[in-house]
């Protein structure tokens, strides 16, 4: 990581117009994860840093999202494993989290489903978010089920990010436990570089929303 | 004596009087009085020891008590953990209402809700908590972060960084006046960090202060203080340096 991509403590301060209080409040309900804070020597002995980009849009979604939810619901929503064990296909589509034509084509993979299991319903969630935005087409949409299924489980609630690339109209998509850096030659285009666990915040708030 | 609980089965009660042991399992309530080994890990409801109690194991107890000693290897966790006597956890601690008197000592991380200690504690790694109020002394090895931080010092605490929101460090007691004359009688607090909203100090070392409303009462040393709102320093105390920074 370079030095320019992280923020120290007091700066964070500074810039966010939050107290150390609500800091310590937010790391010690797992709102802030224990590895975004870095200690450095300084001259004044241990400074600590934050990834810059990760720890602004963070707190800047605890801000947003703090009057509406208890800090033990936001906890939830930022942790990458669910309190929702499984939904049954029907509630999923009754209460609009996904329409019945991603659970359709996920379906066509897998065979008829009654329930599913989270990482399932992320699935068909991200499924149904890539073909609404024409991104993927039906066919890359298969293999992005089966990609999910076949490993989605072993990189459970590590930071992880799904990613797109073509060459000469062939696709190729993949997992990333960790993709800061990756080249291709140049007939290689990106599609898209989809960070998993935004989705799963997006997902979480829309079940726990409707289930309000 | 030898009791041993059926994990999955129904749960059954263990008892142990005098001299015994166990291979541990799933129980409703333990119960100690004497001097009892659990060889293995162990799940109750209750679970009550007067005298010594070993767990070569972790202990997972929805509430303990104990008059004694007890000491459990591996992790434990519990909704209520009180203890008059010592208690020394090998790994891991997690629990909601933590009253110690006598001594506490965590090897790995310790994580709780509301913890009241008079006497000592001890924690090998990061240790956070809502409220914490100890009357004693405190050995962090780690940062120490809770809501609330009220200790009042007995001997000589140390921790390597202490945050919260409001923390409170008074001095014990000590021999009236004497205490003035024999170093150590009231109690110090020795820590490289302290950060939180206020903070209020006294016969505390510290190289950076950092708060929002700061109070440096006597009997302190320290580095650095940097505040945002106010800034109150007693005559007995010495600060090399302070700034007011706008955050």
């Amino acid at each position: 990581m370079n030095e320019e991509d992280l923020i120290s403590k007091k700066e964070l301060l500074e810039l966010t117009g939050i107290s150390y209080g609500q800091l310590y409040r937010w790391k010690r309900k797992n709102l802030i994860p224990e590895a975004w804070f870095v200690r450095r020597s300084s001259f004044t002995g241990q400074e600590t840093f934050f990834p810059k980009d990760k720890i602004l849009q963070r707190i800047e979604r605890i801000k947003n999202m703090k009057d509406g939810l208890s800090l033990d619901e936001l906890a939830d929503v930022f942790s990458p494993s669910s309190h929702v064990e499984s939904l049954s296909t029907q509630t999923l589509i009754k209460r609009n989290i996904v329409t019945s034509f991603a659970i359709e084509l996920f379906e066509e993979e897998f065979g008829r489903q009654e329930t599913l299991s989270f990482n399932d319903i992320l699935t068909v969630y991200l499924l149904q978010k890539l073909l609404q935005s024409g991104e993927i087409t039906r066919e890359e949409g298969k293999m992005l089920v089966t990609v999910m299924r076949e490993n989605y489980g072993a990189l459970a609630a590590k930071p992880c990010e799904l990613v797109l690339i073509r060459k000469m109209g062939v696709p190729l998509l993949f997992l990333a436990e960790s993709a800061e850096q990756i080249y291709f030659d140049k007939d290689v285009k990106w599609i898209f570089r989809l960070s998993l666990a935004a989705s799963i915040e997006e997902l979480k708030l829309k079940l726990n929303n409707t289930e309000a | 004596m030898v009791a041993n609980g059926n994990l999955g089965g129904s749960r059954g009660n263990m008892k142990i009087t005098g001299n015994g042991s166990s291979n541990g399992g799933a129980f409703q309530h333990i119960k100690i009085m004497g001097d009892a080994v659990i060889n293995g890990d162990a799940d109750c409801e209750l679970f009550k020891c007067m005298g010594n109690a070993k767990v070569n194991g972790s202990l997972h107890a929805g509430s303990a008590s104990c008059n004694g000693t007890m000491k459990v290897t591996d992790r434990m966790r519990g909704g209520s953990i009180k203890v008059q006597g010592e208690m020394k956890v090998g790994n891991e601690l997690s629990a909601e209402n933590v009253s110690i008197t006598g001594e506490l000592s965590v090897g790995g991380r310790m994580s709780a809700g509301k913890v009241k200690i008079s006497g000592e504690l001890h924690v090998n790694e990061d240790c956070q908590m809502e409220e914490l109020h100890i009357k004693g002394m405190v050995e962090v090895n780690g940062m120490l972060n809770a809501e609330q931080v009220d200790i009042k010092l007995y001997g000589s605490s140390r921790l390597r960084e202490l945050v919260g929101s409001h923390i409170l460090v008074k001095k014990g007691i000590g021999l009236p006046f004497l205490g003035k004359f024999i170093q150590g009688t009231e109690g110090s607090l020795t820590a490289e960090t302290i950060e939180g909203d206020t903070i209020v100090l006294e016969n505390t070392k510290a190289s950076v202060v950092r708060g929002r409303s700061v109070t440096i009462g006597s009997g302190c040393r320290i580095g650095l203080v940097e505040y945002q709102d106010e800034f109150k320093q007693d005559s007995e105390a010495s600060v090399m340096q302070s700034a007011q920074i706008n955050l």
